[in-house]
């Protein structure tokens, strides 16, 4: 009790903005549906909003390269980009278009081999229903919606539904890699090494896990939110935070943690909050990013790279390099 | 507890969007929002005529197939005819209600969206300038857009995301500086400025974040008016002040960490 008030007294008192490096633009009609970190740079993957009204009718789909300098176009299709994921070289995005009636969506998979410099459109992703999209390699990708579970492997010409425990909720599961395994994560964690035929289940003490890296989890642990450490006997929790926010990204790197949320708490829409900690949970640092209030505007990566967009569509990193 | 264990998955069903026609109605709507459209409704008749426009074959009152096992799940109606009408927010909630007993709909709804719908309609709107009113009318319509827009694309994803509040809110108030944006914020001058940033004063809707999302949208744009909308920030509280000077002379101390 006494560490969820002295963290939430850090976070109302001693938050504070970081104000990172700009280096560049993207166009201000650019609304991010992800971005991610890859090497050399960033990929940052959604829509060109045309018209003055929003409407969906005059979005274009796009896919601009970010290199630590400067922001690049490398893909312009029909529609808007759902999601996007790199591993390696290999980088997925799913992008879709309103069917004939205009009240769902048809599905199809763009596919980059090269770091996300150039871009293939792999055909239709069937299914009505598609918000995730994970990358495992060229050739293996996964598509999460809801009550959609997806597997290619052959670089998107066939999709196959995959079964797993539970329901499937693009709200409240993520899909990850971790370990050279697939991940689900949501209530509790789903993990496999098989490509789907058989899955380890791990309630994480009847958890809703936010996110996983290695054997830390963020999850809701009885109303609160903790991170703890995977042990042979469940989570050893080591934290607790604010119940207000909603963590969608997690990065261990030795003794280093960080992660990002959004809040739904007071500060609702006010940026992204960045937690760290230098010594392995023992003593945390809240920072605010002035990002736009979207976990599709921000990424975090080993050795201490970030991106963020924000409102202005400008992108923020720290002054590091971007490799 | 930490039960491992190798796990013969569930058979997991694919369904579509079909809900054959099992959608009810917004109740409310037929009777008493849509009669009173012209009353609730923008002022500005040529951004109405252009929705009208688009809310053409934009699923309005129908359902589509989409080649998947259809499921018996009533979804979210997209309502196209609603957006710029007040009682857009009420129409949601109201159809949130027809399909789900619990949990409670998102209190985005009927908390925020509708009372500073018609706040900002009914209280700010006449004391604005013509281009303050323009900026509020697009403003108005963008903010309901983007919530359609989002749940067009994905009715099963909006169903889920309409049931985890907190998700819900964060979505909805992630919307509102693009649509403040993107509606013209930065052709206001300092007076209209200073009135939006100080509206959430007029009712309960007083809250830290919306002073401080309007300021800092502000703020960054132009400065100076920013800090003339600080000056009649000031009263709504002095954090949100401090949030959004943070944004300004943020320290940054910790860059070499990194």
């Amino acid at each position: 009790m006494a560490f969820t008030w002295m963290m939430t007294w850090l976070t109302a008192c001693m938050e504070k903005t970081v104000n990172w490096e700009t280096t560049t633009s993207v166009p201000d009609t650019f609304f991010p549906a992800a971005t991610r970190l890859v090497s050399g740079g960033a990929v940052l993957g959604g829509y060109i909003q045309g018209g003055d009204l929003g409407a969906i009718q005059d979005q274009r789909a796009a896919i601009y390269f970010w290199d630590g300098t400067s922001a690049a176009a490398v893909y312009n299709g029909p529609g808007w980009v759902v999601s996007l994921a790199a591993d390696g070289a290999a980088v997925w995005a799913i992008a879709a278009t309103l069917d004939p009636s205009g009240a769902d969506s048809q599905y199809r998979a763009l596919r980059s081999i090269d770091g996300g410099h150039s871009w293939a459109d792999c055909g239709g992703v069937p299914g009505s229903s598609i918000a995730q999209v994970l990358s495992v390699g060229p050739d293996e990708a996964w598509a999460l919606g809801m009550e959609t579970l997806l597997r290619t492997t052959d670089a998107g010409q066939h999709w196959t539904p995959v079964t797993a425990g539970g329901a499937r909720n693009s709200v409240s599961e993520r899909l990850a890699k971790v370990g050279g395994r697939v991940v689900i994560t949501g209530d509790g964690v789903r993990a496999t090494a098989d490509g789907g035929r058989t899955w380890l289940e791990n309630g994480v003490d009847g958890s809703t896990v936010y996110a996983v890296d290695g054997g830390t989890v963020l999850a809701r642990h009885e109303g609160a939110l903790k991170l703890g450490v995977m042990e042979s006997g469940g989570p050893r929790w080591r934290a607790t935070f604010p119940e207000s926010l909603r963590p969608f990204r997690l990065v261990v790197d030795g003794q280093t943690i960080r992660w990002l949320a959004l809040s739904s708490g007071a500060d609702v829409g006010d940026g992204i909050k960045l937690y760290e900690s230098l010594d392995a949970g023992q003593t945390w640092t809240a920072w605010r990013l002035p990002a736009q209030a979207k976990a599709e505007a921000a990424d975090l990566g080993q050795g201490g790279r970030a991106v963020f967009l924000d409102t202005r569509r400008r992108i923020h990193a720290p002054p590091v390099a971007p490799n | 507890m930490a039960a491992q264990s190798v796990s013969s998955p569930a058979a997991q069903t694919q369904r579509s969007s079909v809900n054959s026609g099992q959608e009810a109605s917004s109740p409310a709507l037929s009777g008493s929002s849509r009669s009173s459209s012209m009353q609730s409704t923008l002022g500005n008749e040529a951004i109405q005529s252009r929705i009208a426009e688009q809310g053409q074959g934009v699923g309005q009152d129908t359902d589509s197939t989409s080649g998947l096992a259809a499921s018996t799940k009533v979804l979210p109606k997209p309502l196209p005819g609603m957006i710029g009408n007040v009682g857009y927010y009420q129409a949601r909630n109201n159809d949130y209600l027809s399909r789900h007993g619990s949990p409670p709909p998102p209190d985005y709804y009927l908390n925020y969206g509708n009372k500073y719908a018609r706040r900002f309609t009914t209280v700010l709107r006449p004391k604005l300038s013509a281009d303050g009113q323009r900026w509020l009318d697009k403003a108005f319509v963008l903010l309901q857009t983007a919530m359609e827009n989002r749940l067009v694309k994905d009715r099963a994803a909006y169903d889920a995301l309409e049931m985890d509040n907190d998700a819900f809110r964060s979505f909805a108030y992630g919307t509102h500086p693009d649509a403040y944006l993107a509606g013209g914020l930065s052709g206001l001058g300092p007076v209209d400025l200073a009135k939006i940033a100080s509206t959430p004063d007029l009712g309960d809707l007083l809250t830290l974040d919306g002073v401080s999302q309007v300021v800092e949208t502000g703020a960054r744009l132009v400065p100076q008016w920013g800090a003339q909308a600080y000056e009649g920030a000031k009263d709504l509280g002095g954090r949100a002040l401090d949030s959004a000077s943070e944004g300004i002379e943020a320290a940054w101390d910790w860059a070499t960490d990194w």
